[in-house]
């Protein structure tokens, strides 16, 4: 009999109690991010992907959780499949391109053969396996999947959380507002941004969670070209944490605001999206629709940008790098006009090329690289602005925090703690 | 058996006239390098057309969809799906801005860049006026940026470009911008191709 001892994970008390102080080492360390791959990436609800990606049956798209790369597609059932892009004979990498429709996979080294939901259905010389080899038995990895709003999420925790019970009722009130505010959906434009920043992962999702404190620096000379300062564009708002440590920002209008005022960002498709208004009442209700999202981040690393229309995964790739893949949301609904307004306004804003985002990834490689260079500060970072500042308010269910604290910061990094610290 | 048509198409064969006019082509792209790596940017935009268009679209990785024999601007996302850049040249104008304000800290300090531009040729022009004042013009690129002491990157690819006769030399109408990468391996695409 062996005696095993099980000892404090090493990532232990790396964020304080209160979020404020973050040791750098979240932030460059190998050893923390192989902690993080199997404790947060191969445990927790992943964003690999948007129904509206695969209308069809035999539909595919590729995809990745965490470093995983899985194949995201459509049944004959309609149902949605995620299977590991990795064949079960000898590990092959199925699948290299990035979309298709197609009845089988077959492998190209040896030539297995598997259905699109990860079934194994031939192989070649199977006679020669003399009975050895059980079909049943090396299916396709298959990790659990479900759909909420047309967003498809997949676990490789085959006994946890539900994934409504993962994003909690209160995240779900704000998802909604987001995701089906006039009740006909969104869906993605074809094509997806992806770019490598060479930065840690968590960077841009807290950035995305509610960083409002960057933008008036970082994106001055933007900004300075036409428009509001930030702090005036998005009054009023708040920093929202949820039950779960999903962080939103968003807008409370006042009772009264008229229509035009509540739509979700710049001005794009606004008279469309005005005349809307009873649809989205009655979707919402009227007082959730005085709620207008600007951003958030369903941990870990699914972010949204619905004031400019965005999604994306900040998938990691090693401590030091981040593959964002960024997609472009538009309502279902939205006339072909709209839907290039909205298109067009993403697209000159941010993405890799976008007049806004281009700043962003500067910022957090020098992030990373402060953090790995500067390591023997032996203080941690400080997260601490507008600390104790939170409050509860029932129209915004969660916890919530003025627009200028880093309450959503601090809550990414205590959520993360906690996924880190559960045995 | 009939082996594949050679034609002029395939091997190049042209008149000392188009050879001229493709030096000539080749000559006006050496130069509007030039102004984007020197950032000169109010001489370079001064070469484009009112009326141009830039694009820089993304390219498809589709099962079944294989490209051999297919012209380059099939194998990238069209009108409707999503580019990295897709905008009147009014846009361009106002990237410029953006940059002379000396707060786009992505850009600031400057990167250092040093453009490649080889294989110059006039298409034969499917879309063109017989004797009109536009040509359609193939050009590769490898576009090399630095920036402070640690920043090294490589863009590859290949362009189409609408360029348009006028009084005082050539103007850009219309490029469009064919990264060989579908992953790019870049922090932000704050320049020009």
């Amino acid at each position: 009999m062996s005696i095993s001892t099980v000892a404090e994970p090493l990532t232990a008390g790396l964020v304080a109690e209160d979020g404020s102080r973050v040791s750098r080492r979240l932030f460059f360390d190998d050893a923390v991010y192989e902690e993080e791959r199997r404790r947060i990436f191969e445990r927790t609800w992943l964003f690999v992907g948007h129904e509206s990606q695969i209308p069809d049956a035999g539909d595919f798209i590729a995809s990745s959780m965490g470093e995983e790369p899985v194949l995201v597609s459509r049944g004959i059932d309609g149902s949605v499949s995620v299977v590991v892009n990795s064949c079960t004979h000898r590990g092959t990498k199925l699948c290299d391109v990035d979309r298709g429709n197609a009845s089988t996979l077959t492998c190209p080294y040896h030539g297995w053969q598997f259905a699109l939901d990860g079934r194994l259905l031939g192989v070649p010389r199977f006679a020669a396996y003399l009975g050895e080899l059980d079909k049943s038995d090396r299916s396709l990895h298959r990790p659990r999947v479900e759909t909420f709003l047309g967003l498809i999420f997949a676990t490789f925790d085959l006994g946890g959380p539900t994934l409504r019970e993962y994003l909690g009722d209160d995240l779900i009130f704000y998802l909604e507002a987001t995701f089906d505010r006039d009740g006909t959906g969104t869906s993605v434009v074809a094509g997806i941004h992806r770019w490598h920043i060479a930065c840690n992962w968590k960077l841009p999702c807290e950035n995305q969670a509610g960083d409002l404190y960057h933008p008036d620096v970082s994106h001055v000379a933007a900004l300075s070209l036409g428009g509001d300062s930030v702090s005036a564009s998005l009054d009023p708002g708040v920093q929202v944490t949820t039950s779960e440590g999903h962080a939103m920002v968003v807008r409370t209008m006042p009772e009264g605001t008229p229509p035009a005022d509540l739509v979700p960002g710049g001005n794009a498709g606004v008279d469309w999206f005005t005349g809307r208004h009873e649809l989205v009442e009655e979707r919402l209700g009227a007082e959730r629709s005085l709620i207008v999202p600007i951003a958030g981040n369903v941990f870990p690393n699914f972010s949204m940008l619905p004031s400019v229309f965005s999604i994306r995964v900040n998938h990691p790739r090693g401590p030091m790098g981040t593959e964002v893949w960024a997609y472009c949301l538009v309502p279902s609904a939205a006339p072909p006009e709209v839907r290039e307004q909205i298109h067009g306004y993403y697209q000159v804003t941010f993405g890799p090329g976008g007049l806004v985002e281009e700043e962003d990834g500067e910022n957090w490689i020098g992030m990373t690289n402060g953090a790995s260079t500067a390591r023997t500060d032996p203080r941690p970072l400080h997260i601490g602005m507008g600390l104790g500042t939170e409050y509860t308010d029932e129209r915004v269910p969660g916890s919530v925090a003025p627009l200028f604290t880093e309450h959503n910061q601090r809550e990414f990094y205590k959520t993360w703690q906690r996924w880190m610290d559960r045995p | 058996m009939d082996g594949p048509a050679v034609t002029a198409a395939t091997t190049g064969a042209a008149t000392t006239d188009v050879v001229a006019l493709d030096l000539e082509i080749a000559r006006f792209l050496y130069r509007e390098a030039a102004l984007l790596d020197d950032r000169r940017w109010d001489d370079w935009l001064a070469l484009w057309a009112e009326d141009g268009h830039y694009s820089v679209p993304i390219r498809r990785d589709v099962e079944g969809d294989d490209s051999w024999g297919r012209p380059v601007e099939e194998c990238f996302g069209g009108p409707g799906e999503l580019h990295y850049v897709d905008e009147p040249f009014l846009v361009a104008s106002v990237r410029v801005a953006k940059l002379k304000t000396g707060k786009a800290w992505a850009e600031q300090p400057p990167s250092h860049t040093t453009r490649l531009i080889t294989n110059v040729h006039v298409l034969d022009d499917p879309d063109g006026e017989p004797d009109g004042d536009e040509v359609l013009v193939h050009s590769n690129f490898l576009v090399h940026r630095t920036r402070g002491a640690t920043h090294q990157e490589q863009f590859v690819g290949t362009r189409r470009d609408r360029l348009r006769r006028s009084d005082d030399g050539w103007r850009i109408a219309g490029r469009r911008v064919f990264l060989n990468t579908s992953v790019l391996g870049v922090a932000n695409l704050q320049l020009f191709f």
